[in-house]
């Protein structure tokens, strides 16, 4: 899966796991702020990511993947290291 | 049970624990984790060790330690070293703002320190604190095992720092006694077996986990697990592939049950997939109302066969305050446990399965809880587990107690049958602008609605400076904000009884602002509102 479709499959899953629309995010924005999501729901967010794309974040890192583009950045190596 | 009531201290408990269950796993990491887990032999030993490493620094019987580690099976390990040396444990919540940690080492006069791998660089920087010591530094193989202080029952275990937001932090003053007494109480009415295994997913430092959590299931020969993660679904993965058969709940837990029985439900055609996002208390009516006791079994199958099949029952904190919970359980085959507790009390005071407890009640009160309604229908309690008081704070000591009672803070009632019922938070009440005193629960039952997934109430602040009940609305996903909402709420009230009637409606963008084991901070969401349309 290459980086731009990893991006549209992650802009549908958190569109639809947080019922609002992702279309104005960019790639480096802080999806916690421009989402106004508190703590419980980003977990919830990073969850639904995992399950999607059949990933794990490091437990320690959680906090860190606050951008569509860290996201994206994370599934490609995880699915290149999965080959 | 025997072993419980004879303990003189919780290391004497634990020494007897391990000389009765030797070998068997006590304390273990989630299956994913891959991190080691202790029998309860070497739990011991690893008390002993660490207990005689503290004594080597010099600290004295009585001198307080903080412990600032994250949920692993060494937390418990170093906290009975702790106590085992004869020193006072003050267990902090991972992930508190420095500044509070600060102020809980201050207030208590730590003069040691037990923490993970940061516990050298870190963790605060208080005078009174000399030692500093990894838990892996403390419960290191090697080095001398010697015998602990004696512990008598009356001796200081630990100071439990009350939670919420409070300026200054407030240490509850436990002694081993307390603490025993607790668990005496709550094994009378409870009891698990060697082979079961609770999740252990609130903080260890939070009272209700390390009683009901931790050292419960301890005292039974269970085993506690760890679920290393603070991911939900990866609680769920903990379900299946440790054999969980028990856990107090957090929302998240909750919320991702929920999800496992959705996608069960629209497997079988129950409900339709565009309807996902309807509210929790629609998808209780239809199972309770629609669905037949054949596809209701089949459905309770199909999620336990996700889950691991395994789990028996949830204790739920604030959380049962929604009564739309313990049906959705039982429909997947998890008994729901409710209860209440306060730190003052070591914690718990009442528990019950919730299809056994009348509706509205927090179950039954533990043996040797005393109960007297007070002033303003306050709960006041007295036994062997409640506090002495308020460590280095007389003031609040003197508040807290009246004739030797302890002053609970919430309002409540005890039925013919021993039935606990908690009507309202006395900090929470109300005053109206007719001069009359409502209290939220009273008027929050009035308005469930399948178009709301979430409602409270809270007071704005008129210009006379009275409370306006309101309340506040998170709507079910599908439903927008506006004309539906404010018809459903004028509805609703209507047919509310005059004094029940909210003054208006407010939509959140957001769930409601709930505390970890999921009560509602209803003052909280009030100060936001007030001071947001203070500033507008």
């Amino acid at each position: 899966m290459n980086a731009t479709t990893i991006e549209q499959e992650l802009r549908q899953a958190l569109t639809e796991a947080c019922q609002k629309e992702l279309v104005p995010i960019g790639l480096e924005d802080d999806l916690v702020h421009e989402l106004e999501l508190d703590s419980m729901a980003s977990l919830r967010l990073l969850a639904v990511v995992e399950k999607r794309f059949d990933i794990r974040f490091p437990d320690h890192l959680l906090g860190e993947y606050r951008t569509l583009q860290k996201l994206v950045d994370f599934i490609s190596t995880a699915q290149e290291e999965a080959l | 049970m025997k072993l419980v009531r004879e303990s003189q201290s919780l290391p004497g408990l634990i020494a007897g624990l391990a000389k009765r269950h030797g070998d068997r796993c006590a304390l273990g990491q989630a299956h994913n984790s891959g991190q080691a887990s202790l029998s309860y032999r070497e739990l011991w030993e690893g008390v002993q060790r660490g207990a005689a490493r503290l004594a080597d620094t010099g600290l004295a019987k009585g001198d307080r330690v903080m412990l600032c580690l994250e949920a692993r099976p060494e937390w418990p390990a170093a906290l009975f070293a702790i106590m085992y040396a004869g020193l006072v444990a003050v267990p902090v919540v991972q992930g508190m703002p420095p500044e509070m940690v600060t102020a809980i080492a201050t207030h208590a006069g730590a003069r040691g320190l037990v923490g993970g791998r940061n516990a050298h660089s870190e963790l605060p920087v208080v005078g009174s604190i000399e030692f500093r010591f990894t838990a892996d530094e403390l419960l290191a193989p090697g080095g001398q095992a010697q015998s602990g202080v004696t512990s008598a029952r009356d001796d200081v275990a630990l100071l439990a720092f009350t939670s919420g937001s409070t300026q200054q932090p407030r240490a509850v003053v436990l002694t081993h006694g307390n603490l025993l007494a607790d668990l005496a109480a709550l094994l009378e009415v409870r009891d698990a077996k060697p082979g079961d295994a609770f999740l252990s997913i609130l903080p260890p430092a939070h009272l209700f986990e390390f009683m009901v959590g931790q050292i419960g299931p301890l005292a039974c020969g269970a085993k506690v697990v760890y679920p290393g993660t603070r991911l939900p679904n990866r609680l769920v993965e903990s379900l299946r592939e440790d054999r969980i058969t028990h856990a107090c709940c957090v929302p998240a837990l909750l919320h991702c049950l929920y999800d496992e029985l959705l996608d069960e439900l629209i497997a079988a055609g129950v409900i339709e997939p565009e309807r996902r996002g309807q509210s929790v208390s629609e998808t209780a009516r239809r199972l309770r109302e629609e669905i037949r006791p054949g596809v209701l079994a089949q459905i309770r199958e199909g999620v336990r066969a996700r889950i691991g099949g395994s789990l028996q029952t949830l204790a739920l904190g604030g959380a049962a305050l929604n009564p739309d919970w313990p049906p959705i359980l039982q429909a997947i085959g998890i008994r729901a446990e409710v209860g209440y507790g306060l730190t003052e009390a070591s914690p718990v005071v009442s528990t019950g399965y919730a299809e056994e407890c009348p509706p509205g009640s927090v179950g039954q009160l533990l043996p040797t809880v005393e109960v007297r309604i007070g002033a303003g229908e306050e709960l006041l309690l007295r036994g062997p587990m409640v506090t002495r008081g308020y460590y280095g704070d007389t003031a609040a000591t003197e508040e807290s107690f009246a004739d030797g009672w302890l002053r609970t803070g919430d309002r409540g009632r005890v039925d013919e049958n021993g039935f606990l019922y908690i009507t309202g938070r006395i900090k929470e009440a109300m005053v109206t602008t007719a001069g009359e005193t409502i209290y939220p629960e009273e008027i929050e039952p009035c308005y469930a609605s399948p178009l709301f997934a979430e409602w409270c109430v809270a007071p704005r602040v008129s210009a006379d400076g009275n409370d306006l009940p309101t309340l506040f609305v998170v709507p079910a996903e599908g439903v927008q904000n506006g004309s539906a909402v404010d018809k459903a709420f004028v509805e609703l009230r209507n047919n509310a009884p005059p004094r029940l009637r909210a003054d208006a409606v407010i939509c959140l963008e957001q769930p409601l602002p709930r505390t970890l084991t999921g009560k509602v901070r209803r003052r909280f969401l009030a100060k936001q509102f007030n001071n947001k349309k203070a500033e507008e």
